[in-house]
This record gives structure tokens, sequence and C-alpha cells, in this order.
């Protein structure tokens, strides 16, 4: 049980994650002065 | 200190992620997100905190939104490295919020004619310099770079509409009025200058500096 509630956990943090990656990716810029390196091939 | 820098904390995190939701192929693309959001969370924790302490809490709230919201869509000169931007950023925007507030008393009293200046200025920075992607970053085609260039001015548009309609004698206008000139003047030669010449101070290791090209 406590296995999938921290899987269910993780893979909700993963959407958010993912999310926010390929928004920053399709906006110019953060909204702060600072542009982390994109992962290769995207 | 590689090991506890935003990026290390990301990729950490990111393949953490991407190991226990067994999918490591994503990790790359988790940890880029991770970076982001640690990086912003960090960022915005560290402003808000030195704003309450000066008492520009919403100066620096309204600051953000006006630029952040122009930025995210025009882009502009940028750091080379988390943590001058950082200090960059809290530096600019904690600064500018005092520096509103205490001079709000006389500009309260100036013609709107002043304010609508400073909105035209901000207006033709837009509509000459964005938008602007960093190299790292590059817009995707002509379609793409007219999409922002579109958006940034009609965010700037209906911001300054907002300005006059409010007019000068409220704190919100000139907050609104300089948070559209600071972020056009990073789009500006002179503001990448600033923002370069900032970078290469904060460079305490190696004195190397540079801001990232855009």
């Amino acid at each position: 049980m406590l296995k999938l509630i921290s899987r269910l956990l993780f893979s909700g943090l993963a959407t958010v994650l993912t999310v926010v990656a390929m928004t920053n990716m399709e906006a110019t810029s953060l909204f702060m002065m600072y542009e982390p390196e994109p992962p290769k091939g995207n | 200190m590689p090991n506890i820098s935003v990026y290390a904390l990301g990729r950490r995190v990111g393949m953490c992620v991407a190991n226990v939701t067994v999918n490591p192929n994503q990790a790359a693309m988790l940890g880029y997100g991770a970076e982001i959001l640690l990086g912003s969370a960090f960022k915005v924790a560290v402003l808000f905190l030195i704003a309450s302490l000066l008492r520009v809490v919403f100066e620096v709230s309204v600051l953000l939104l006006v630029s952040g919201l122009l930025r995210t869509l025009s882009g502009g000169a940028h750091c080379s490295a988390y943590y001058r931007c950082l200090v960059t950023s809290v530096l600019i925007f904690t600064s500018l919020g005092y520096m509103i507030q205490i001079m709000f008393p006389s500009l309260q009293r100036l013609p709107g004619l002043i304010l609508a200046g400073v909105i035209m200025l901000s207006f033709y920075i837009y509509w000459r310099y964005a938008p602007q992607a960093p190299l790292n970053k590059p817009l995707k085609s002509k379609s793409t770079e007219d999409r922002f260039r579109k958006l940034t001015l009609i965010s700037a548009l209906l911001l300054s509409i907002v300005c006059i309609i409010v007019g000068p004698g409220y704190l919100i206008s000139w907050i609104i009025a300089f948070g559209l000139l600071w972020q056009a003047f990073t789009l500006a030669p002179l503001g990448h200058l600033f923002i370069k010449k900032l970078d290469i101070l904060l460079s305490l290791s190696s004195w190397k500096g540079g801001e990232a090209k855009c």
C-alpha cells in the first residue's frame, strides 16, 4: 500500500517536473535572469 | 562547490524521480524541470524575505508580476550562473521597490505626461528589441518569434492602459510603469551591458564572468 502511494506521489511529481520543463522550453526565457541548459535532443 | 549547486540538486531530484517511476530515459528532462522549479522557489523565497525586511513586499510583488510576465514573452539579458542571477534579481527588485516607495510622494504630484513618457519609452524598446531568446534555447521559427513579439506588445499595451486609467496619483501605476521600464531595459543594448558588468562584478572566484549571450 505504502509502495503504491509513494509510486503515485512520484508519478505526480514527475508529471509536474515534465510540465515545468516543457513549458520553459516553449517560452523565450525564465521569469528571472538565468537560463539553465536544456536537455540535449529537445 | 558543484555538489550544492541548483543544477546538481535538480539533476539528483530528476534522477531519483525517474528511477522511482521506472523511467530512466526521462531523467534529463525531469532534472531540467526540477532545476527550474527549485531555482525559482529558492529565488522567490530569498527575494520575499529581503522584501519583507525592507517592507516593500507589495512593490516587489507587482514588479515581479509585471516583469515576470513580460520576460516570459520577450526574453532579455541573462546572467551566466544561477547565483549571479539570484543576487542580481534580488538587488534590482528590492532596490527598485524601495526607491519607488521612497519617491512615491514626489511621483504622485507629477503630471500624467511623465508617466505616459515612461510607458511610451518602454513600449518603444519592446517594439524595437523584443523578443530575444537565449543562445542555448533559440526560437524555433520566424512564426514563433512573431507570436512572442505580438504577445509582448499586447501585454505591454494592456499594462500601459491600466497605468494610464489608474493615473499618476496611485502607487500601483508607478510600480507597473517601472516594472515595464526595467524589463524593457534588459532588452536594450545598454541593459545587456549593465547585466554583463554586474555579472563580471559578481564572478567572485574567476573574474571571468560574462553575460550569457542572447
